[in-house]
């Protein structure tokens, strides 16, 4: 699978990253991978079966990841931080 | 190194609104312009930081609450041309319809880009008296018992926030809400993503592909090959001197027939009827949102003791009135908060008078007249691509001209069309259309 996207926006560093995989040995057992599918900036991935997010990618802040899985812990990056759109 | 964000020099306000888009912005200059103290929040460094749209502004609705809005708004283009196209892999039946009469006030719609436009609205507020914190985030919401109180923030102010009403305004994902309990966490049948690529082209070379003049403009419906046969839907906007496309799919389609969205854009921008309008394009943005929607049905719990939830927060959106639905639900929040105010009371029950005037308006009633249209697709996922694809071949025979006599032609097409679905078939997919649009 090609995770590599073409995302262009602008971003102000952030301290923590939007995601938090709640419970890590989860993600061992689980082949479904929804998360890969639906992050529109392909921020995870699977690396020798185990699924990783790219803590260092810049998410796009759509919040889909926490929709389709409860191991996903989803929150916005601090006050001023994160995506900035310029145009929207 | 981090900075720290500082104390204010006020921390209680009468009305605390988080979130400053198309909704919590027209409740902060409508609280403002009637004298009330109220706080406007912003996680992003400036409003429409984060925000995306399509996306027009339509204007009869929104001149109502910003009379002639358009002489200051940072409008794009003027939309005079609206189509639709139906598209298989290869081909596409193009509907519209143009009138240079929507290019006079008070206008129709008119293509806007969020930064900016929303940055513009913020300003209205600020104008009218509103204190914009920006940068600003309001990490949770404060109780006393079961009334809440206010919020803490943290960014360019790092302080408990406390507020008699407060309304929140926090788009899309409803996190606050969910966190302190008020309403269940969001599911992802309710949720479209949506992608928004936008490309900057020179003016004189969009208004000569999309064959418009001056500062008109045009906005495409895309319906069929674009969301490869998923239940989605797309468009192209055109702006002063950028193009924007945008695809979107039900999350809960994206997760069960394991597509990402970013392919299926690849493949809506090499299409043979799309590929000649954004060519020699420049991607300057790429970006992800999540619509609500659920429709009327997945609309949560609104009011609470000290709170209500207004915008995409609380599903008030869709495709036919765009920002009008979070505009108007700001409006009516707003309106129901002076009241409270004046008497002095912010229970739950005296906040209802917001949910009143949302079921009086076309705000709640068009979600409800159109309940049972999210159920229609989910149930008959191949609805649209089928057809579509009927009418694609129909118009392809059409079109083509064979060396056969008229009337040989005229029941080759008609058997194509009836080979391709029963008479009876169409009758009973229409009867199920008509029954749920009203």
């Amino acid at each position: 699978m090609n995770l590599q996207k073409q995302v262009v926006v602008d971003c102000y560093h952030f301290s923590e990253p939007c995601v938090e995989i709640v419970a890590e040995k989860e993600c061992d057992s689980c082949r479904d991978y929804v998360c890969l599918y639906v992050c529109p900036a392909g921020l995870f991935d699977v690396q020798n079966g185990e699924v990783v997010f790219n803590s260092s990618g810049i998410c796009l802040e759509c919040g889909a990841c926490r929709l389709v899985c409860d191991n996903i812990r989803f929150r916005y990056p601090a006050g001023g931080q994160g995506v900035i759109h310029r145009f929207g | 190194m981090e900075k720290k964000g500082g104390k204010p020099e006020k921390t209680k306000f009468q009305v605390l609104v988080i979130g400053a888009g198309a909704a919590g912005t027209t409740a902060a200059y409508f609280l403002a312009k009637a004298g009330v103290d109220v706080l406007l929040l912003e996680r992003g460094p400036y409003p429409g930081s984060k925000n995306m749209s399509g996306g027009a502004v339509y204007s009869l609705p929104t001149r109502e609450l910003v009379p002639d809005f358009w002489l200051e708004a940072p409008v794009e283009r003027v939309l005079v041309d609206q189509q639709y196209w139906l598209m298989t892999e290869t081909s596409a039946v193009k509907l519209g319809f143009s009138s240079v009469d929507f290019d006079n006030p008070p206008y129709n719609k008119f293509s806007v880009l969020r930064a900016a436009f929303d940055r513009w609205y913020a300003s209205k507020a600020v104008e009218a008296g509103a204190k914009l914190w920006s940068g600003c985030k309001a990490e949770s919401l404060l109780f006393d018992g079961r009334q809440v109180i206010g919020a803490r923030v943290s960014g360019t102010v790092n302080d408990d926030i406390l507020a008699d009403i407060t309304i929140l305004a926090e788009g899309a994902n409803p996190l606050l809400a969910e966190q302190a309990g008020l309403i269940k966490k969001a599911e992802a049948k309710n949720y479209s993503l949506y992608v928004k690529q936008l490309f900057h082209l020179p003016e004189n070379l969009i208004n000569e592909r999309f064959h418009l003049k001056g500062r008109q403009g045009s906005v495409i419906g895309l319906l069929g090959d674009n969301t490869a046969g998923l239940i989605g839907t797309g468009s192209i906007y055109t702006f002063r001197e950028h193009i924007g496309i945008n695809t979107g799919i039900s999350v809960k389609t994206l997760a069960e027939k394991k597509v990402n969205l970013s392919d299926i854009i690849d493949r809506v921008n090499h299409h043979p009827a799309i590929d000649p309008l954004l060519r020699e394009g420049t991607l300057v943005e790429y970006l992800a949102h999540m619509i609500p929607e659920g429709g009327f049905n997945a609309i949560p719990s609104m009011v609470f003791n000290g709170a209500v939830i207004i915008g995409d927060a609380a599903g008030l959106v869709n495709g036919t009135h765009g920002l009008s639905l979070a505009m108007y639900s700001g409006k009516y929040a707003a309106d129901t908060a002076v009241e409270a105010l004046e008497k002095g009371k912010y229970s739950r029950k005296v906040l209802k008078a917001y949910r009143d005037r949302l079921e009086n308006s076309f705000v709640l009633k068009d979600l409800r007249d159109n309940r049972k249209v999210p159920a229609l697709y989910s149930e008959n996922p191949k609805l649209y691509e089928d057809y579509i694809k009927l009418v694609n071949q129909v118009a392809f025979e059409v079109a083509a001209v064979f060396p056969v006599s008229r009337r040989e032609k005229r029941k080759l097409i008609e058997s194509r069309a009836f080979n391709a679905k029963s008479a009876g078939k169409m009758l009973l997919d229409l009867y199920k259309v008509i029954k749920v649009i009203r």
